[in-house]
């Protein structure tokens, strides 16, 4: 069941002294959202990710916090301290690291989050071969994850993380390194998991984040420049020129809409 | 603190996987040594790596693995050599431990005491199992001492003072100066970061 | 046929149990036997191209280890009566035995070590120890520096490489080509810090740190294991005679 993830003027330094990496952030996702978290580099959006997911409390205990976050009936004041898998999982930038390089098999892979579990082999390789199924990665199930490609192992990464049904799914970076079947297969999974699971995924690609998101956060210097939906956020696009890739949208959408002009006349005159 | 908690504080986070970098370093910097054309062994490298980052415990598991995996892979003989290199990397680990990383000198110092208690360790086991003998152009001065009236074990003892000094003083060195360079950003995630630390 | 592990291991016990206490009279045949038993018998033989090299590797290096072991303590042992003379040189009976001893023991001693290993895949090893009951992460360990030494010759090739056409002095003199030592070492070192830090968190986040200990099953299935019994039995009986002979003496 999804959680609803809250936040109320959250602030974060790296260390005493360090530039706010957040400050003042306020945000609320409703249960079973997609979320798309905007932003340039270096913005705050893995920060924040990273705090959700307890890692930030976790290794920067130096760290500076204000604020509270909630999830579901938790609240930390101001991060979690430790990392809150399986509730909250989060897949990082860099897929390779996310291979653990201890199973031989993605499928064996795979399942490793779930030997943490007292399930037997059987039960394990069950539910990894059904997830693998539906994620379009049943053909590679006896490969090696070192042999993968980047959308493969994008997609083996983000696996490892479904496998143990968090109810808030967090994604840094996802389409990095991903061609744009991969980007499509990927947003198809991620529109799967709306209702069932909260899903906040922090990119650049414009095109992508419109393909999954009903609401549209952006980020700028550690602080929100916008919240809203879908149509809010495309009546306000231009206002982030400088902070998004609104050109490269704006030419895909021209590209797009020729395309799709294209066919309609086509289907047109096929009637005819 | 007990063992068993020091060795599971000392393997948490990035630990796991930097122990497996080690040992695969001792493995395969003899690559790097051989297209170098330089006629030192560094096998202890990641060992002292390991130990100076994460601490003694890890330093043994680091070592004797590498020793294990070395035997498994070829070079059967290199599992009595065990008992060195946990000494190597406690030993390390220990100096890590009370700053001893902080400064070059105090690495070169290191580094000499750790050469003359490997050779101590690893004489009795040279003389009693290999004879003396390691197939190496050091054996050369075993037989010198040998034929100067020494015992096989004194022998081979005064050849290890000659040449471990130097090999973990130069190891000592390069650890030194490797992690000098590094971020703090980056060590911060290692227990260990302080030993290495002004 | 395969052996199960631990009776290769009951095996391993027989041959270094024999390595010490009985002479090497007894333990050149055994040697000679398990060489050939490797060579042609299934549970015992290498089982990758690699570790085959390294297997006749290691007897090519045994019976040097040998020959200079014996010929060396035949020089330089003056015990016993004068076996051979060789110009100077006088070989004693005394160090031709000491010789012996030492070598016959270490190749027996190694080379039931690398018939172990070789005869399987290092990571079936690592997958019983861990259901022995020893320590996840210490059983991560090795299978990750497994990964690490397919991935390690490939990225010091590159990373020297880089170096080297960025104007790392490779080819100068020894004291040039230690500096590219650190050149080369630097990067790699930086490289696979970055690394483990994002492999530790990337196994956090998938809870790994909070698994638990498998609990060991090798016990349960000891009743079937024919030759380990069979090896501790002769293990057992080569100490008793030892121990017999010595105090007979």
């Amino acid at each position: 069941m999804a959680l609803p993830v809250t936040i109320s003027d959250f602030s974060f330094q790296y260390w005493k002294d360090a530039p706010f990496a957040l400050k003042d952030i306020t945000l609320s996702v409703r249960p079973g959202t997609i979320c798309a978290l905007l932003g340039p580099t270096n913005a705050g959006k893995s920060t924040l990710l990273q705090a959700l997911a307890g890692i930030l409390g976790e290794h920067h205990r130096q760290a500076i916090a204000s604020g509270t976050v909630k999830i579901g009936e938790d609240t930390f004041s101001p991060i979690p301290r430790n990392v809150l898998f399986p509730t909250v999982g989060l897949t990082l930038q860099d897929p390779y690291y996310q291979i653990s390089g201890i199973r031989e098999r993605v499928w064996k892979e795979v399942g490793l989050t779930l030997e943490a579990y007292s399930l037997t082999e059987s039960e394990i390789e069950s539910r990894v071969k059904t997830l693998l199924e539906r994620l379009g990665l049943h053909h590679l199930s006896e490969r090696k994850p070192s042999t993968l490609s980047g959308g493969e192992l994008q997609r083996v990464a983000l696996a490892n993380i479904l496998i143990a049904q968090p109810q808030v799914l967090l994604l840094d970076e996802p389409c990095h390194s991903l061609d744009g079947t991969s980007q499509r297969r990927l947003a198809s999974i991620l529109c799967s998991l709306q209702g069932s699971t909260t899903v906040i995924v922090a990119d650049y690609q414009l095109d992508f984040a419109l393909r999954v998101a009903e609401q549209f956060v952006v980020v700028d210097t550690g602080r929100i420049a916008f919240n809203g939906d879908r149509s809010q956020f495309l009546t306000n696009l231009h206002t982030f020129r400088s902070l998004l890739p609104v050109d490269v949208l704006e030419q895909a959408l021209t590209n797009n809409a020729v395309v799709a002009l294209s066919q309609r006349l086509i289907k047109n005159m096929a009637k005819k | 603190m007990k063992i068993r908690d020091q060795v599971r504080a000392e393997l948490s986070g990035p630990a796991i996987p930097f122990v497996a970098f080690g040992i695969a370093l001792n493995l395969t910097v003899g690559q790097i040594a051989i297209a170098l054309k330089i006629p030192l062994y560094l096998d202890s490298i990641g060992t002292i790596l390991v130990a100076v980052l994460l601490g003694p415990y890890a330093g043994i598991i680091a070592g004797s693995f590498a020793n294990i995996m070395a035997a498994a892979f070829g070079n059967p003989t290199m599992m009595f050599f065990i008992p060195v290199v946990m000494v190597i990397g406690a030993f390390t680990g220990f100096l890590a431990n009370k700053g001893w990383f902080k400064r070059w000198y105090l690495c070169v110092l290191g580094g000499m005491f750790q050469g003359v208690l490997a050779a101590i360790v690893s004489a009795p086991i040279s003389a009693y199992l290999f004879g003396g003998t390691m197939m190496a152009g050091t054996d050369a001065l075993v037989y010198f001492f040998r034929s100067t009236g020494h015992n096989i074990l004194t022998s081979v003892l005064y050849q290890g003072l000659t040449s471990d000094p130097v090999d973990k003083t130069v190891s000592y060195l390069l650890v030194f100066f490797l992690l000098k360079n590094l971020p703090f950003r980056l060590l911060s995630k290692f227990r260990g970061a302080a030993n290495v630390v002004s | 046929m395969q052996i199960p592990i631990p009776d290769k291991l009951s095996f391993v016990l027989f041959a270094w149990i024999c390595a010490f206490l009985l002479p090497w009279q007894f333990n050149l045949p055994f040697i000679i036997s398990l060489a050939v038993l490797a060579s042609s018998w299934r549970p015992f033989r290498p089982i990758t191209p690699s570790a085959r090299k390294a297997f006749f590797r290691f007897l090519g290096y045994s019976t040097s280890f040998g020959v200079v072991l014996v010929i060396v303590n035949g020089l330089l042992l003056r015990e016993g009566s004068i076996v051979f003379k060789a110009a100077i040189f006088d070989f004693y009976c005394g160090g031709f035995e000491y010789g012996l001893t030492v070598s016959v023991r270490l190749v027996l001693l190694s080379l039931s070590i690398l018939v172990f290993f070789t005869s399987m895949r290092f990571q079936d090893f690592a997958e019983y120890l861990q259901s022995a009951g020893l320590p996840q992460s210490l059983v991560s360990i090795i299978l990750l520096t497994l990964f690490f030494l397919e991935q390690l010759p490939n990225r010091i090739t590159q990373v020297f490489t880089a170096q080297e056409a960025r104007g790392a002095p490779v080819r100068a003199g020894m004291f040039a080509r230690g500096r590219s030592f650190f050149l080369v070492l630097s990067p790699l070192v930086l490289s696979s810090i970055v690394e483990s830090v994002e492999r530790g968190i990337a196994l956090e986040l998938r809870g790994y740190y909070q698994r638990r200990q498998v609990k060991s099953t090798v016990h349960e299935e000891m009743a079937n294991h024919v030759w380990l019994y069979v090896f501790l039995t002769l293990s057992l009986f080569v100490v008793i005679f030892s121990i017999v002979h010595w105090l007979s003496r």
